[in-house]
């Protein structure tokens, strides 16, 4: 069940400071443009407020940095230089290979970057495409049929959105170097698989599909050819062996 | 030297002012409104389709379970509060509040509010799915993150609409017209923010690319075409032109490269515009990710100015710029 002593801790721990932290900008940035602002231009000068005096559709307002406070329009832009210090570094240090130039820099701001979860590599298809990689399995169901299916599978995993989200499962077992990790998240997809099939046993292989270069398929190769296949890990699980672990 | 410290003075005098014009203009929120329109929208369709197997990407014991996930997780700060979400009736009851809320971000209904509650969830989905998450999902925290930052529902929104209608009715009594919107400097720090960020990614996507030999050689595209799990539409019959397939390669690295660049200048950001929607419309169509390639055409909308938005979806309430009021867009360090 929900263990809400311990969400509550976690709340006040992290959750709550993002939460304060986007409201408190927000709260700010809007009072800052559209109140603030005008009071200080009031101040100033005997016009009517931006908030109402409107802007003809589809316009700027030209003159308006110049209505916010010096103090305040350092302050913003010390928050703005951070945070895309932040992107950039987060950014660079996303996916390998590492410099300790950008680790360095991007040190201090790891806790930001972690909770806004800025550290993405944004290398799409990069530095080459690559093999794909999936998952193949037959199962044994308790009348003793067989029954074989794959992760991803776009005839059955549909809308396409869905069957990405099954692609990416098996492409991130393949990202990660330890072999420890990658064979106890191979084992939960098993797990997963035994659990939503109701089946009794399961004979699981994570397999590299290779792509053929083009002068070899202009020879006559098919992007599907047998030899374009390398498993890379083989199981063969009971429903028994998930018992201990909760799943399936 | 006085002709050296001159011109540190000039230096400074114009970055100051430049930043200041960048960040502190108010500007029409009509170009915010209409990304978070599609944002919205892109965001309820994609925490919808959890729903085909939300205990199994979710649940306690699922594909990703916590204990097997804590190898895969990309910073110890991540956090999410599905994480401490155990019973299934209570997932659900959480799921079905947070498509509730996206549908309310999308629409426009307290915009404020359900930005910043859209921008919480976003994250918490992503960081708690790590192992199945890919561009799309960074895109869509990027855009809620910003959005949360500016007016997003001041255009383009069931807020605007109530808004409007309010100021109908009180103009009438006054005999007006009530065809005016309200300037934001904070809308303008959110579409920088947007601008940036997109400018960051592609530079790192081009750089990424820079690494790679089969970008060199002009091979990437064949091996992208020819990746069966990814491949929707089958384009393999391009291998009879090798050289069109090498130009695409080359095109996309520099045009990835040089985004960062060529977006400001108003003469070239059209141009630049233009080649994202082949770009990303190709890897919607024969790539299968449908999503990520228009989620980054979403992105890309942050660079279309106000003026146009209103003109192009907001024509009546464009009727006073068409009579000869100022086009111009918010870019004012390129122009």
């Amino acid at each position: 069940m929900f263990d809400l002593l311990a969400y509550t801790k976690h709340l006040t721990g992290k959750l709550t400071a993002a939460c304060l932290v986007a409201a408190a900008g927000n709260s700010f940035l809007r009072w800052r443009s559209e109140v603030d602002t005008d009071l200080i231009m009031s101040r100033h000068s005997k016009t009517r407020p931006v908030a109402e005096r409107k802007l003809p559709v589809g316009s700027e307002e030209p003159p308006a940095q110049a209505k916010l406070s010096a103090k305040w329009r350092a302050v913003i832009s010390l928050a703005l230089m951070f945070h895309l210090l932040a992107v950039f570094f987060a950014v660079w240090n996303g996916a390998p290979p590492f410099s300790p130039f950008p680790q360095t820099v991007a040190m201090p701001m790891q806790r930001y970057i972690g909770v806004l979860n800025l550290n993405r590599g944004n290398r799409f298809f990069a530095p080459d495409p690559g093999p794909s990689h999936i998952i193949r399995y037959t199962l044994t169901m308790p009348d003793g049929s067989e029954k074989r299916g794959q992760l991803p599978d776009a005839k059955n995993h549909w809308p396409r959105l869905l069957y990405h989200r099954y692609f990416m499962l098996t492409e991130h077992l393949n990202a990660n170097e330890s072999e420890a990790a990658r064979k106890q998240m191979f084992k939960t997809y098993a797990g997963e698989i035994l659990k939503q099939s109701g089946a009794d046993t399961i004979e699981i292989e994570f397999v590299q599909h290779g792509i053929p270069p083009w002068d070899v398929y202009m020879n006559g190769t098919k992007l599907d050819d047998p030899e374009s296949f390398r498993k890379l890990i083989g199981e063969k699980y009971q429903r028994q062996d998930f018992m201990d672990g909760g799943s399936p | 030297m006085n002709l050296i410290g001159n011109y540190f003075v000039e230096l400074y005098r114009a970055t100051i002012s430049g930043w200041n014009r960048f960040w502190f203009t108010a500007v029409d929120p009509a170009t915010l409104g209409l990304v978070r329109l599609l944002a919205g929208a892109m965001l309820f369709y994609t925490h919808l389709v959890w729903s085909i197997d939300l205990e199994g990407f979710f649940g306690q014991s699922g594909w990703q379970t916590p204990s097997a996930l804590v190898h895969y997780q990309e910073s110890p700060y991540a956090w999410s509060y599905l994480f401490w979400i155990k019973s299934p009736a209570l997932l659900w009851t959480a799921h079905i509040v947070a498509l509730v809320i996206l549908f309310l971000f999308f629409i426009g209904w307290q915009s404020r509010i359900m930005a910043v509650l859209a921008f919480v969830i976003t994250l918490a989905y992503a960081q708690r799915v790590s192992m199945a998450n890919f561009g799309l999902d960074n895109i869509n925290e990027m855009l809620a993150m910003y959005l949360m930052l500016g007016p997003c529902g001041a255009a383009f929104s069931v807020d605007s609409w109530l808004k409007r209608r309010r100021e109908q009715r009180a103009e009438q009594g006054r005999g007006g017209d009530a065809s005016s919107v309200t300037p934001s400097v904070s809308g303008n720090i959110a579409i920088r923010l947007i601008q940036l960020h997109m400018c960051v990614i592609y530079l790192f996507a081009g750089l990424g690319k820079v690494m790679g030999a089969s970008w060199w050689d002009g091979t990437a595209m064949w091996l992208s075409i020819a990746n069966l799990e990814y491949q929707t539409i089958d384009a393999t019959f391009l291998a009879n032109w090798p050289v069109f397939l090498s130009f695409v390669a080359h095109l996309t690295v520099a045009w990835e490269l040089s985004y960062c660049v060529l977006v400001w200048p108003r003469l070239t950001r059209p141009l630049v515009l233009a080649l994202a929607v082949p770009l990303h419309l190709g890897i919607a169509l024969f790539l299968g990710m449908i999503t990520f390639g228009l989620v980054m055409l979403i992105g890309n909308l942050a660079f279309v100015s106000p003026w146009l938005v209103r003109y192009l979806f907001d024509r009546k309430r464009s009727t006073e710029i068409v009579r000869g009021l100022p086009r111009r867009s918010p870019e004012p360090v390129a122009s």
